[in-house]
């Protein structure tokens, strides 16, 4: 059937539109409190469905990723009780040391992730779009989450909260591009900042610091010390600073390349996040720093 | 008339929804399709300019309100120009073509991501221009492609009305 459709061209609703959005674009990047509460209201409206829609989808998401990665998780399996044990044996040579690094905290009354009660809260989703390192929490400022409040899982740093509504929050992650956390080396203390990079989940590391020798931080070779280079699978930890974002001592990631050509100024060092940031459920928001008594 | 505009509106919550929770687990090279743009392009193709370039705008603003990374309006401001110029090609066809749906898809989500990008790194949010985006660009409308079949069936649904002329 041929059609011929003909409208005409309403150019002037076009311009109202573009002028609106423009409009919008410009007062919500200079942090309107209207827009944000109009943003957190749609969110805690929405939130009761996409709980149910998420609650319905995730056994058909686990079933089909059960078939899927059966073999994967066959391996992963070997590997975890594998490296469980290491760490066992491995946590009760370090339990020495560790009760005199205790005994030291307390005397100069440093804050330790420890001291930070927090807040258990489920992955309920991610952010809409394509170009956000985001997930979003079930838990919002009526469970006491709030904007800045940094967020971990069992085994490190995930992110930081940015938005938080009444029900909900949203969290961005330690990999999103802009997001520097001050850290430091686990075997030489030196003190660096992550850069993460767009759509990359290895996480560029620069550092403030140089190495004991006053030099940048070789890579270690054969026999090197570990306390004069950097390892590949050495962890990185958040840093101790005064007034920090992040609680100290919270395993952001492991060094996972080291590469530096002969005519490159510094070296380029990679470091993938401990935590798999792209398989969430649980993680847990810190009150950090914790409200003091008065 | 009203029933529709109820559905036009439950539809794009619905949209909204299944985007932020089932096709999160769905990425594919960490991209995921834009269904309200898709939904866009089909009510554009359907009604033309001046409808797709609102129903784009407020397709985008409700997908606006679950991002955290960039302004409200950015995506509103892709939405409506992509409906715009997707309505005007529409007025340029001659003849309805069969199973058009992907390649309108397609193209709608280069269009829509391009805008969204090139405004986005005007207005200075955090690295916009980078290959990386660029690529999430052209294979979240390769994904749009993909499910422009369904996304358009369920978009002629909600904007049917007999008794009603074209327009919104």
């Amino acid at each position: 059937m041929v059609v011929y459709r003909r409208e005409g061209r309403h150019r002037s609703v076009l311009l109202v539109i573009i002028i609106s959005s423009l409009l919008l674009v410009t007062i919500d990047s200079r942090g309107n409190g209207v827009l944000s509460s109009f943003r957190s209201g749609f969110r805690d409206a929405i939130a009761p469905v996409r709980n149910v829609v998420e609650d319905v989808f995730n056994p058909v998401r686990n079933l089909a990723g059960g078939i899927t990665d059966y073999g994967d998780i066959k391996d992963q399996n070997a590997d975890l009780k594998r490296r469980l044990a290491a760490l066992e044996g491995k946590l009760s040579r370090e339990r020495a040391v560790g009760s005199k690094v205790g005994e030291l905290e307390r005397l100069l009354d440093l804050p330790t992730a420890e001291d930070a009660t927090g807040i258990a809260a489920r992955v309920v989703g991610t952010a809409a779009g394509n170009f956000e390192r985001t997930v979003e929490i079930n838990k919002g400022t009526s469970s006491g989450v709030f904007v800045g409040q940094p967020v971990v899982s069992g085994n490190g740093l995930v992110g930081r909260v940015t938005t938080a509504s009444s029900t909900t929050a949203t969290v961005t992650l330690v990999d999103a591009a802009g997001f520097g956390i001050g850290v430091r080396l686990e075997n030489t203390n030196v003190r660096g900042l992550t850069e993460p990079r767009t759509g990359e989940r290895d996480i560029l590391l620069k550092f403030l610091d140089n190495g004991p020798s006053g030099n940048p931080l070789p890579k270690c070779s054969e026999g090197d010390s570990p306390d004069t280079c950097i390892t590949i699978g050495e962890f990185v930890f958040t840093a101790a600073v005064e007034d920090a974002a992040f609680p100290p001592d919270i395993a952001v990631g492991k060094v996972v390349r080291f590469s530096k050509g002969a005519t490159d100024l510094e070296a380029t060092i990679s470091v993938r996040p401990v935590v798999n940031l792209d398989d969430l459920t649980y993680v847990k928001v810190l009150r950090w720093p914790e409200p003091k008594a008065t | 008339m009203v029933l529709r505009r109820v559905r036009l509106v439950l539809l794009v919550v619905t949209l909204v929804i299944l985007e932020n929770t089932v096709f999160r687990h769905l990425r594919v090279f960490d991209a995921i399709p834009s269904l309200c743009l898709v939904a866009t392009i089909a009510i554009a193709y359907e009604e033309g300019p001046q409808t797709g370039a609102i129903f784009g705008f407020i397709s985008g603003l409700a997908t606006d309100m679950l991002l955290s990374g960039t302004p409200v309006g950015l995506s509103a401001l892709a939405f409506a120009l992509t409906g715009y110029i997707m309505g005007v090609f529409q007025g340029g066809l001659v003849r309805e073509v069969r199973g058009i749906s992907p390649l309108l898809a397609a193209a709608g989500g280069l269009l829509g991501g391009t805008i969204f990008l090139v405004v986005g790194g005007i207005v200075g949010v955090d690295g916009f221009f980078t290959v990386t985006r660029v690529r999430i660009v052209i294979v979240a409308a390769l994904y749009d492609a993909l499910i422009a079949g369904a996304v358009f069936r369920f978009t002629r649904w909600a904007n049917h009305d007999p008794d009603r002329a074209r327009g919104w």
